[in-house]
C-alpha cells in the first residue's frame, strides 16, 4: 500500500505541477456555474408563475435545481475524467518511464492502485469546487441537505468508476487520443447499456440491463437514497477495471 | 551475483537471444559488447525483471527474477537506453522519488540522493527541471537514478551516449569507482569504453555470446598471428630481403613510403629472424615494434565471421 501511495502522491503533485489541474478546475468551474445560473434563473422564473397563479409558491429547489444541475455534473464529469486520465499510463509507455517503474520492486498491483488513486484523487479535488453551489444557494433558499449529501456520495463513486476505466484505456496505447477516446466510448456504453431493457423481452433480461446501467444507479443518490446494490455496482466496475488494467500492466512482461 | 542460465528469448519467430550462459561475481565489471540488434537490450531487461524470458533462468543474488522478482529488483540499479526521467520534476525530487519506489525509507532518502547528485555530479542542476536540462545532464540524471538506493547490482544499457569527450571520462571513472562494491554490467558499442573500463568483456551477436574473456585474453586468444611496425630508411633493400622471409604471414606497406606492417607467424623464432633480417639488410631501421591487437580487430572478426566457430574455441 505504501508504494501505491508514494506513486500517487507523485503523480497528484504533477497534475498541479503542470496547467492540467488548474485548467481542468478553472474550466469546469466556469462551466458548471454557467449551467447553475442557468438552471436557477429558470427556477426562479417558474417559482414566481406558480406563485402568481395562485400555487403554494416555494417548488422544492432539490427537484429543480440541484437534481438537473447533478445530472448536468454527470455528463461534464463523462467528457472530463477520460481527459485527466488519459495520461496515467500512455506518458509514461510514451517516455519511456514505465520501464522505471516495472524495474522497481512493485508490483503491478501496486502500479495500477497508485494511478487509479492519483487520478480518484484528482477528481475528488475538482467535485470539491462543486460545494460552493449549495453553499451558496442556502444562504438565501430553504432545501434538504440529504439529497445533496448522497448526491456526492453518488458522484464520487461514479467518478471512481469513471476514473477505473480511463486507467484501464490508458494502460491500453502510449496514444493520449486513443486512450481517451477509448474511455469515453467504454463510459458513454455503460451510459446507454440500459437502453436494450425497453427492446427486451422478459422482466428478467430488463432487469439486468437496468442493473447495468450507470444512469439508473446515479438517479438513486440523487434522490436521497443510499442502495447498498448500487454502491455495490459501483465499486464492482472499479474493482473490474483495475482487475483488467492489472492484467494489461502484467502482461507487458511477456511481450 | 548474476547468474544466467541458458537463457532464451523468443519474439514470435525472432529469436533476440539463445541459449545465454554466463554469470558475473560480485564487484566486477563486465562490458557486454555488440552490434545493434544482438540481443545486449533483450538480455538486460530480462536481468532487471521487465521482461520474462522464454525458457532459462537468471539469478541475482541467489533469488531467481521470476520467483522472487520484489527482492531482485530491490538489488539493481537499472539505466535503461532511454533514461526514464519525468521531464516535469525537479532533479532532487525526481531522485527522491525513484529512492522510495525502490524501497528506501526515511533519512536515507536523503542521504541515497545527496550520495547519487555526488557520485554523478549534479549538484548545479539538482533544483532545475529535468525538462530543462540539456542531453547530457538527462544521462547523468539516468545514471544517479540507478545509484540512488545503493543497489548491488548495476545494468547499466550504453552509460556514456550522449555525452561530451570530457564527462565521458568523468562517467567511465565513476563506473570503475563503483567495482567492488558493486557489480556492474554495462553494454556498449562504443569499443574503446569495454577496455577502458572492464575487467570483462562478453561479446555477443546475433543472440548468442560470441567470446567471453578479459580483454588481454581476448586480444591473445584472437591472434594467432603477430603484427609489427616497421619503419626503415631505404625501403627497397627492406622489400627485397623481408617479403619472401620465413614465416611472413603479409606484407604491406604504408601509405607513407618506408613504413610497413608485417604480419608474422606467432613464435619467437619467426620474430628473431625478422629483426636479424631487417637489420642485416642494410635498410636502416628506423622503428621496430608490436602492433597491439585493437578491440575493434577482435570485434569484427567475431562479429562478422561465423560465431559458432569462434564460440567453439572457447573453454
Amino acid at each position: 500500500m505504501k508504494k501505491s501511495f508514494i506513486l500517487a502522491a507523485k503523480e497528484y503533485k504533477s497534475y498541479f505541477t503542470g496547467p492540467v489541474a488548474y485548467v481542468v478546475t478553472g474550466l469546469f468551474v466556469f462551466l458548471m456555474s454557467w449551467m447553475f445560473f442557468q438552471i436557477l434563473s429558470a427556477f426562479a422564473q417558474r417559482s414566481l408563475m406558480s406563485m402568481m397563479q395562485g400555487g403554494r409558491g416555494g417548488l422544492s429547489l432539490n427537484d429543480y435545481v440541484f437534481a438537473p444541475h447533478f445530472s448536468n455534473v454527470n455528463v461534464v464529469l463523462l467528457i472530463m475524467i477520460p481527459a485527466l486520465t488519459m495520461r496515467l499510463f500512455a506518458e509514461e509507455r510514451k517516455n519511456r518511464t514505465l520501464d522505471l517503474l516495472m524495474t522497481s520492486p512493485l508490483t503491478a498491483t501496486h502500479i495500477v492502485l497508485g494511478k487509479f488513486l492519483a487520478g480518484l484523487l484528482v477528481v475528488w479535488t475538482v467535485l470539491a469546487t462543486l460545494a460552493v453551489y449549495p453553499l451558496a444557494t442556502s444562504m438565501f433558499g430553504q432545501f434538504d441537505k440529504g439529497p445533496i449529501l448522497t448526491s456526492f456520495l453518488g458522484l464520487g463513486l461514479l467518478s471512481g468508476v469513471y476514473v477505473a476505466i480511463g486507467v484501464f484505456a490508458s494502460s491500453l496505447t502510449e496514444n493520449v487520443i486513443i486512450a481517451y477516446f477509448v474511455a469515453f466510448v467504454i463510459e458513454l456504453f455503460f451510459w446507454v447499456i440500459g437502453w436494450a431493457s425497453a427492446s427486451m423481452e422478459g422482466a428478467a433480461s430488463q432487469a439486468v440491463f437496468n442493473y447495468l446501467s450507470i444512469v439508473t444507479h446515479f438517479s438513486d443518490f440523487a434522490k436521497g437514497m443510499i442502495d447498498t446494490s448500487s454502491v455495490i455496482y459501483y465499486l464492482s466496475l472499479m474493482f473490474f477495471f483495475c482487475f483488467l488494467t492489472h492484467r494489461v500492466v502484467e502482461s507487458a512482461r511477456w511481450r | 551475483m548474476i547468474e544466467i542460465s541458458q537463457l532464451t528469448k523468443r519474439y514470435g519467430a525472432i529469436t533476440a537471444i539463445n541459449n545465454l550462459n554466463f554469470s558475473v561475481k560480485k564487484g566486477e565489471i563486465v562490458g557486454f559488447l555488440g552490434p545493434n540488434g544482438a540481443g545486449k537490450t533483450t538480455t538486460m531487461k530480462i536481468i532487471t525483471g521487465f521482461m520474462a524470458p522464454t525458457s532459462g533462468y537468471v539469478k541475482v543474488a541467489g533469488f531467481d527474477v521470476f520467483e522472487d522478482p520484489i527482492e531482485v529488483k530491490k538489488r539493481i540499479g537499472y539505466l535503461p537506453e532511454t533514461p526514464p526521467l519525468y521531464t516535469d520534476m525537479l532533479v532532487a525530487d525526481y531522485l527522491a522519488f525513484v529512492a522510495k519506489l525502490k524501497g528506501v525509507s526515511g533519512p536515507a532518502v536523503n542521504k541515497g540522493v545527496q550520495y547519487a547528485i555526488e557520485k554523478t555530479n549534479l549538484g548545479q542542476v539538482q533544483k532545475r527541471l529535468i525538462g530543462n536540462l540539456s542531453k547530457g545532464f538527462r544521462q547523468r540524471v539516468g545514471i544517479a537514478q540507478a545509484l540512488v538506493h545503493n543497489p548491488e547490482v548495476l545494468i547499466l544499457d550504453e552509460p556514456t551516449v550522449g555525452l561530451d569527450p570530457k564527462q565521458v571520462i568523468e562517467i567511465r571513472n565513476l563506473i570503475k569507482e563503483l567495482a567492488g562494491q558493486h557489480t556492474v554490467i554495462l553494454s556498449t558499442h562504443v569499443l574503446p569504453e569495454v577496455t577502458a573500463t572492464c575487467q570483462r568483456i562478453i561479446i555477443i551477436n546475433r543472440g548468442e555470446i560470441a567470446a567471453e574473456d578479459t580483454f588481454e585474453g581476448l586480444s591473445k586468444r584472437m591472434s594467432d598471428t603477430r603484427r609489427f611496425f616497421v619503419r626503415v630508411r631505404r625501403s627497397t633493400e627492406f622489400e627485397s630481403h623481408v617479403r619472401n622471409l620465413k614465416g611472413v604471414k603479409s606484407f604491406r606497406k604504408a601509405t607513407d613510403s618506408n613504413t610497413y606492417e608485417v604480419e608474422l607467424d606467432k613464435n619467437d623464432e619467426s620474430n628473431e629472424l625478422l629483426a636479424e633480417t631487417v637489420v642485416k639488410s642494410g635498410a636502416g631501421l628506423m622503428e621496430f615494434r608490436v602492433i597491439d591487437v585493437s578491440l575493434e580487430d577482435i570485434f569484427l572478426k567475431l562479429t562478422t565471421t561465423d560465431p559458432a566457430q569462434v564460440a567453439g574455441g572457447k573453454s
